[in-house]
């Protein structure tokens, strides 16, 4: 178990009043695993993505939680020790957006550079020459080092995020809607390549996105994500074969699929105001299979087969 | 090369600029008639003065008449009314593109010349230790504090100085003037009211100078005190704007050291706007600062162009209009060869 | 009681009451600081400061006076200070022109009817425009003539005839019967004429109380059924609109017009023309060639009948003047306001203020004679020190106020104007005048000479020349120029011949235009000149005046203002080698410098030319040699080269004269200059002979009020006060029909005893009822009239004597500017206008409040829990 996330709670502080944003998260994460994190807009999963690298903006509170990587709670470091221990040592990110991710007046080979020099002290001919195989570890041909952002595509400057994320050598990368930004076939390609990449260095990933279907291609296991919380958490095949939380099914259920006759369905209802959220299980407006109890008391983690599921259906 | 190429067109519409604001202030002080009918005005007015006073001395009215009209026609010629607008004002455009800034009919510098040159480079100095110091000053201090309020923003520090800089950038420059002249000159004496020179002036060069320096204090002051806050705003708001981008979340991200992600990732992006209002800021005080220079009664550049107006000095209007202008585009010009090296995307 | 006198007298009150200070400055007496010869002070400090700063330089002791005028605000503000004294002179009159020109086809001009233009001096309400716009600072006029004049004595009845008096419903039926003859309609209170409303384009000026003087007519016209336009202006755009226009094209139909106030004369000419008479070119039309002109051929016969001397003698001048103004009246083209007084801050405890009558303590006098008690320097605030028409020549230079402020105490000119009675005297001249005018002539003797521009000598004279003026030079001679060369002859030789030469050379007058053309019609009445010994001049001139003063200053050519080598070096640089210029024309026209002494380049070129001529040892032989006789020899002619290059050396600055200062420091861009005293023992003036005070005003003492019995003769005593002749006019009305029953002079009993006759022939026609008595009283050596009334009642039967004590009832020194006649609108100088010191104080605490609330506010507001 390389990490461990324990009962993470986090709240933002915002005008009109505290947003729960993520609710006792938990999960853990083996060397050369890929986690997909699925979710909607809103339910939590960037936050989760920024508290693992303590990158959350002034007005969050981060209440409870313990991430213990290798034996030690990162999140009781100090900032300064994180900083240059952990964070994008250990632990890096590739941030939702890659377009607005690279600084527009420095050329994207010294930008990959960067924590060569910063972090590892290294003289700079020696980074340089690390960050051009970089590149290439990420299919860009070595020239692309003396370009600046403007000059590439979306997928070229995706890949260089990825070389950037991975030049320190982290155990963990997370990844945050890596793709959503390209095109299909661009998104087949960087899919290829974060697997490619995982396979060779056994890198593990915490890939965060709305797409279930993506997730699937390169996860080995999938956390679902609804309104601050792990509501479904299992091996890939089997949250997708097998659904257990009826959000995971619905969600399911809206995909579009080739091979079926009927049309895709949608959840009715909307998420719900994480200000003020529902009491008791914080599905329970939507959910086709509520119960009364769902309505007063918040659900518990129950483990069903492969799978871990926060739902009273499952109350044994 | 291509950025060879850019620069020189660049360059080439530039000077396009100067040549239509020479022939757009020709046109209006020509075309509308302005500039004749007011010189028509001021001779009238200086023939119904001689009537009068001619008067005294000659009897015979028929006499006076002649003389009166003797000396319209030279007045007519003095003023270059003689000639219609389009064949004596475009003169002057080509006069002074050639550099000959030609000779002030009315004004004079303190020396006794009448050339335009003279009259510039004496006034020229005096605008510069006012106008442009103090907008160094404010320039280098805005910078300074506007950094600090961006990092700080949301803070109490920042909401309190934002606060005071949008009172400093509303508070106008001549209000501000004459109550620093109350308080500091009247009431407390430390400086002096008006002026660039105590009467009498010390005559030992280096007392001189410091004589001076002491009498631009408070124009100084009051610039800065009136301009700071716009500075510090701007700049603050341009750090802030840039501040807030991804990369600069991502820089830190990566672990670079905080003092890293203020110089390269927000400072220098945030710089070519923050240059501009620089460059174009020093250009333009070159210009002067009209209502401080009258308040503090300091000879200078704004209060030139001012007067050459009220007189309808056609050669001073022009001949300034060029010289500002001018002014102008070589700032414009700096400007975008500056922004060429610091911000690559406008190279194509 | 006649409404006009009544309204002097109360202003004239108002006056006395508000400011005590000049009745102070006239009861004092003068004691010179010491008997030295040369002025008052060791040294004069001039220094710039603006108008809004003045009062506070003035407090705080950077200045001791200041000698630019303030504006109403500043100087009511300073009046409740206790040791500043607040000096007057009569500054500026304000008026309304009219333009009387047609409109076109289908429309109508109100003012081209001249009972309308008359109705508007009844619309006029200038008691509220003096009491509460200029706060007191003024007084009101009904014509040209105020009893700042000595004119008035004859225009008064003219004025009391036409009764002018603010009425507007008096107005109302002249404006509308006119108005109905005309063709126009009133409808809804409004005028039209063809269904068109009547538009009056009424153009204001903005840079002083002519704002509010013009709001304040315009609504008055309004209220008349008029739509008036208001059209706000400056001084530029206004000039344009109404002096550079045709009146037909009526781009304006009303203009508040200011005018500085001229030189007074005892014996008006020029005034009388300049506001009335069509040729002068100040009456609409302007005398432009192509506009429609404002013609009156009689006002133009009397006007220029006055301006040519044309009449016989005084009583037929008189005569004429009245008819003129009369006329004016009627034709009321041009509608007297105001005259406005200017104000100059002193330090109350400054002694030896002489108060002229136009210039107030601003003329020649009284900077030679003021002193602070203990302090031998004088601090002196002007507007500016030097501008860019700050030139310092004499020939073409000195042409705005700040130049001429400074030159007036660094000069001694031969003639001036009398402070008070504003008539030539002589000041440092003396001369006799021998006239056989206005017909006769004198003969010319033999040894007479003129200068000769063509053969370049002086020729002698033949003929007759109808006056004679026998110049003394003596005070200038036995003492120095600055430079401490001896004043000669030849420097009064060098001044004929360079004003001749100018004129009369070809070369010359091709270069210096401007001042050739304006001189030459002055010099052709000079007929010849003899030097009668070495201190003496005759100068014999075709030029008649009733008073002889009058032609003593015209033949005044020479001015002795700067010593001979000084003008030739000048001479030569301007006309021979071309590198400079006399005036701004000519300077132009040349593109070379216009001459300024005190400017460090010119004076250097004018330094190059004296070392020349020392070098090279030339002399311009020509000019000092008369008849076989040298006034110059080359010895005399090197010391006075070395001796201003030597001045140059040591001053700066090439300004050398011989009045009681010479000028130690010019500094151009510090805006300041420093007079230093000349103290030579040969200098002929101490302060107590150039010290004259404030005018005395006449005032009424004691007036025998009595009843008037019918039929017989009544006298009645008065007793004055003043200084000089006095003299009284008196006039009896019948109040209800305002007809002149009776108008007479008041016999002298003593100096100031007079007694006023009614003779039994008008008594006998008087009926039992009031009857006003106007009494003017005046100095033939004071320019200013006084007027009191008083009701007398007639009765058939003798009662008890009463005797009356009366009250003074006036005040005020009126000065007269001097020489320099301004008779013209003056082009402000732009100076911001910051705000009161008390609203700004009041401002800086609403600010601060503000601030500091807002700033609780902001900090107090925190993201809700």
């Amino acid at each position: 178990m390389m990490l461990e996330l324990k009962d993470l709670t986090v709240n933002y502080l915002t005008d009109r009043g505290r947003l729960k944003a993520l609710n006792k998260v938990s999960f853990s994460l083996s060397e050369g695993e890929a986690l997909g994190v699925v979710g909607e807009s809103g339910s939590g999963k960037t936050t989760l993505g920024l508290s693992l690298m303590r990158l959350l903006p002034k007005n969050a509170e981060l209440l409870e939680g313990k991430a213990i990587f290798n034996g030690l709670d990162i999140f009781g470091l100090l900032e300064e020790e994180f900083r240059r221990k952990i964070r994008w040592k250990k632990i890096s990110m590739v941030f939702q957006g890659a377009m607005n991710s690279l600084n527009p007046v420095i050329k994207v080979g010294h930008q990959v550079a960067e924590p060569l020099i910063e972090h590892e002290n290294l003289p700079k001919p020696e980074a340089y020459r690390r960050a051009e195989e970089a590149l290439e570890q990420v299919g860009l041909n070595r020239q692309v080092f003396h370009c600046y952002p403007h000059e590439l595509s979306g997928g070229m400057k995706q890949r260089i995020v990825i070389a950037m994320a991975l030049i320190l050598s982290p155990k963990i990368v997370i990844l945050d809607e890596p793709t959503s930004a390209l095109d299909v076939s661009i998104q087949a390609q960087i899919i290829n390549l974060l697997k490619k990449l995982k396979w060779e260095l056994s890198l593990s990933f915490i890939f965060i996105t709305h797409d279930i279907s993506l997730a699937s291609d390169i996860s080995d296991r999938i956390a679902v994500v609804y309104a601050g919380e792990i509501v479904e958490i299992g091996p890939s095949e089997d949250v997708l074969l097998n659904p257990k939380h009826p959000y995971t099914k619905e969600l399911l259920e809206s995909i579009p699929r080739i091979t079926l006759d009927k049309l895709p369905s949608f959840i009715a209802g909307s998420p719900p105001d994480m200000v003020d959220p529902p009491k008791g299980c914080k599905f329970h407006p939507r959910c086709p299979e509520v119960m009364d109890i769902c309505y007063r008391e918040e659900p518990k983690d129950f483990t069903v087969s492969k799978q871990r599921v926060r739902c009273w259906l499952y109350n044994d | 090369m291509i950025v060879g190429k850019k620069l020189a067109l660049r360059g080439i519409t530039l000077l396009g600029v100067l040549f239509s604001v020479l022939l757009l202030v020709v046109v209006t002080l020509g075309a509308t008639g302005l500039s004749d009918n007011m010189l028509k005005a001021i001779v009238s007015d200086q023939l119904r003065e001689l009537r009068t006073s001619l008067a005294q001395t000659i009897r015979d009215p028929l006499e006076l008449e002649k003389v009166l009209e003797q000396r319209r026609n030279q007045l007519y010629d003095f003023y270059g009314l003689d000639e219609p607008w389009y064949n004596r004002l475009p003169d002057l455009i080509i006069r002074v593109l050639s550099l000959d800034l030609g000779s002030a009919r009315n004004l004079k510098s303190f020396s006794g010349s009448s050339k335009v040159s003279d009259i510039v480079l004496e006034r020229l100095p005096n605008t510069i230790l006012l106008v442009t110091t103090a907008l160094i000053i404010s320039g280098l201090l805005g910078l300074y504090f506007g950094v600090k309020l961006a990092i700080k923003a949301g803070t109490k520090f920042d909401r309190f100085f934002s606060y005071l800089s949008s009172i400093s950038y509303a508070l106008p420059t001549w209000w501000l003037g004459i109550i620093f002249i109350l308080l500091l000159a009247f009431q407390l004496r430390i400086f002096p009211p008006t002026g660039m020179y105590s009467s009498p002036p010390p005559s030992d060069n280096l007392l001189k100078f410091l004589d001076l320096l002491w009498h631009a204090s408070l124009p100084i002051l009051t610039l800065v005190v009136a301009s700071i806050g716009g500075w510090i705003y701007s700049v603050r708001t341009m750090v802030l704007n840039v501040a807030q981008e991804d990369f600069v979340t991502l820089g830190r991200a990566k672990g670079l050291k905080e003092s890293t992600i203020m110089k390269r990732y927000i400072i220098r992006v945030a710089a070519p706007p923050i240059l501009t209002g620089l460059i174009l800021g020093l250009a333009g005080s070159l210009g002067g600062a009209i209502l401080t220079e009258t308040v503090f009664g300091w000879p200078g550049m704004g209060r030139l162009y001012y007067d050459a107006i009220l007189a309808l000095d056609e050669n001073v209007i022009i001949a300034l209009t060029f010289l500002f202008t001018l002014i102008y585009i070589i700032a414009r010009f700096i400007l975008e060869a500056l922004y060429m090296v610091l911000d690559p995307r406008v190279r194509y | 009681m006649n409404k006009i006198s009544k309204h002097i007298l109360i202003f004239s009150i108002i006056f006395l009451l508000t400011f005590n200070s000049i009745n102070l400055a006239f009861a004092q007496a003068y004691e010179p600081p010491h008997n030295k010869k040369g002025p008052a002070v060791d040294k004069i400090l001039f220094k710039a400061f603006a108008i809004e700063i003045a009062p506070t330089a003035l407090e705080k002791g950077d200045i001791d006076l200041y000698i630019f005028s303030l504006r109403t605000q500043e100087a009511k503000a300073l009046i409740a200070k206790p040791d500043v004294k607040l000096y007057q002179a009569p500054a500026g009159l304000i008026s309304l022109i009219l333009n009387p020109a047609p409109a076109p086809e289908g429309e109508l001009n109100p003012f081209s009817i001249r009972e309308v233009r008359y109705a508007m001096q009844f619309l006029v309400n200038r008691e509220f425009i003096v009491s509460q716009i200029y706060r007191g600072l003024a007084l009101p006029m009904y014509t040209h003539v105020s009893p700042l004049d000595y004119d008035y004595l004859i225009v008064k009845d003219a004025i009391r005839k036409a009764g002018i008096r603010y009425d507007p419903e008096f107005a109302r039926k002249l404006i509308n019967d006119a108005m109905v003859k005309a063709g126009a309609e009133l409808k809804d209170g409004k005028w039209f004429y063809k269904d068109k409303p009547i538009v009056l384009k009424f153009i204001v000026r903005i840079e002083d109380e002519r704002r509010e003087v013009g709001d304040l007519i315009a609504s008055e016209l309004s209220k008349m059924g008029f739509q008036v336009e208001r059209i706000y202006q400056l001084f530029g755009p206004a000039i344009f609109k109404v002096y550079s226009t045709d009146p037909k094209v009526f781009e304006w139909h009303m203009y508040t017009e200011g005018w500085g106030r001229g030189a007074v004369e005892k014996y008006d000419f020029a005034s009388v023309n300049q506001f009335l008479a069509p040729w002068l070119g100040n009456m609409p039309g302007w005398q432009e060639f192509g506009f429609w002109q404002y013609e009156n051929k009689e006002l133009d016969e009397i006007g220029q009948r006055i301006f040519r001397g044309d009449f016989k003698n005084l009583e037929e001048r008189n005569e004429l003047y009245r008819k003129a103004v009369e006329l004016g009246i009627q034709e009321s083209v041009r509608i007297w306001i105001a005259t406005i007084m200017n104000n100059f801050p002193f330090k109350k405890d400054i002694q030896g203020v002489t108060l002229d009558m136009v210039a107030g303590p601003k003329a020649l006098w009284t900077l030679r004679t003021a002193y602070l008690p203990n302090k031998n320097e004088l601090n002196v605030g002007n507007l500016w020190v030097w501008t860019e028409r700050t030139t310092w020549n004499p020939i073409g230079g000195f042409r705005d106020v700040y130049s001429v402020d400074i030159w007036n105490q660094i000069r001694d000119p031969p003639l001036w104007r009398h402070p008070f009675t504003g008539l030539p005297i002589p000041f440092r001249a003396n001369y006799k005048v021998e006239t056989k005018g206005p017909d006769g002539k004198l003969d010319i003797p033999s040894d007479a000479f003129i200068w000769d521009a063509k053969a370049k000598r002086w020729v002698s004279v033949q003929g007759k020349a109808t006056s004679k003026v026998i110049f003394n030079y003596a005070n200038y001679m036995k003492s120095k120029w600055h430079h401490g060369i001896p004043i000669s002859m030849a420097d009064v030789l060098y001044n004929i011949y360079q004003s001749f030469d100018m004129v009369y050379s070809e070369e010359k007058s091709k270069i210096e235009f401007a001042i050739a053309t304006t001189s030459k019609p002055y010099l052709e009445a000079f007929k010849g000149f003899r030097i009668l010994n070495s201190t003496s001049l005759e100068v014999y001139i075709d030029f008649w005046h009733f008073l002889p003063d009058y032609i003593a200053e015209y033949g005044s050519l020479v001015s002795l203002s700067m010593p001979w080598e000084i003008l030739y070096a000048m001479d030569d640089l301007v006309f021979v080698k071309r590198r400079a210029a006399y005036s701004d024309t000519a300077a132009q026209k040349f593109n070379v410098p216009w001459i300024s002494l005190v400017m460090d380049d010119h004076a250097r070129l004018v330094l190059r030319n004296l070392r020349e001529f020392s070098s090279k040892q030339i002399i311009p032989k020509e000019v000092f040699d008369i008849n076989g006789k040298s006034y110059v020899n080359l010895e005399e002619a090197l010391n006075r080269y070395k001796a201003s290059e030597e001045w140059f050396s040591s001053k700066g600055n090439l300004v050398i004269s011989n009045g009681p200062f010479i000028l130690n420091k010019f500094d151009s861009s510090a805006q300041f200059a420093e007079l230093i005293a000349y103290r030579d023992d040969t200098y002929p003036f101490t302060p107590k002979d150039l010290y004259f005070g404030a005018a005395g005003v006449p005032e009424i003492i004691k007036i025998d009020e009595k009843p008037l019995l019918i039929g017989k003769e009544n006298a009645l005593d008065i007793t004055l006060a003043g200084v000089g002749a006095l003299r009284i006019l008196y006039s009896l009305y019948d109040p209800v029909s305002n007809e002149l029953l009776y108008a007479a002079p008041a016999k002298e009993l003593t100096p100031n005893k007079f007694s006023l006759v009614i003779p039994s022939q008008v008594s006998s026609k008087l009926k039992e009822k009031n009857y006003e008595l106007i009494i003017n009283a005046y100095s033939e050596d004071v320019s200013y009239v006084i007027e009191k009334k008083i009701l007398l009642q007639a009765k058939e039967k003798i009662e008890e004597p009463k005797m009356t004590i009366t009250t003074p009832t006036t005040e005020i020194t009126t000065p007269k500017e001097e020489k320099p006649k301004e008779t013209r609108e003056e082009a402000p100088r732009e100076v911001v206008q910051p705000l009161g010191i008390n609203s700004l104080i009041l401002g800086i605490i609403v600010a601060v409040v503000i601030i500091l609330a807002a700033g609780f506010f902001l900090l107090r507001k925190k993201a809700k829990s």
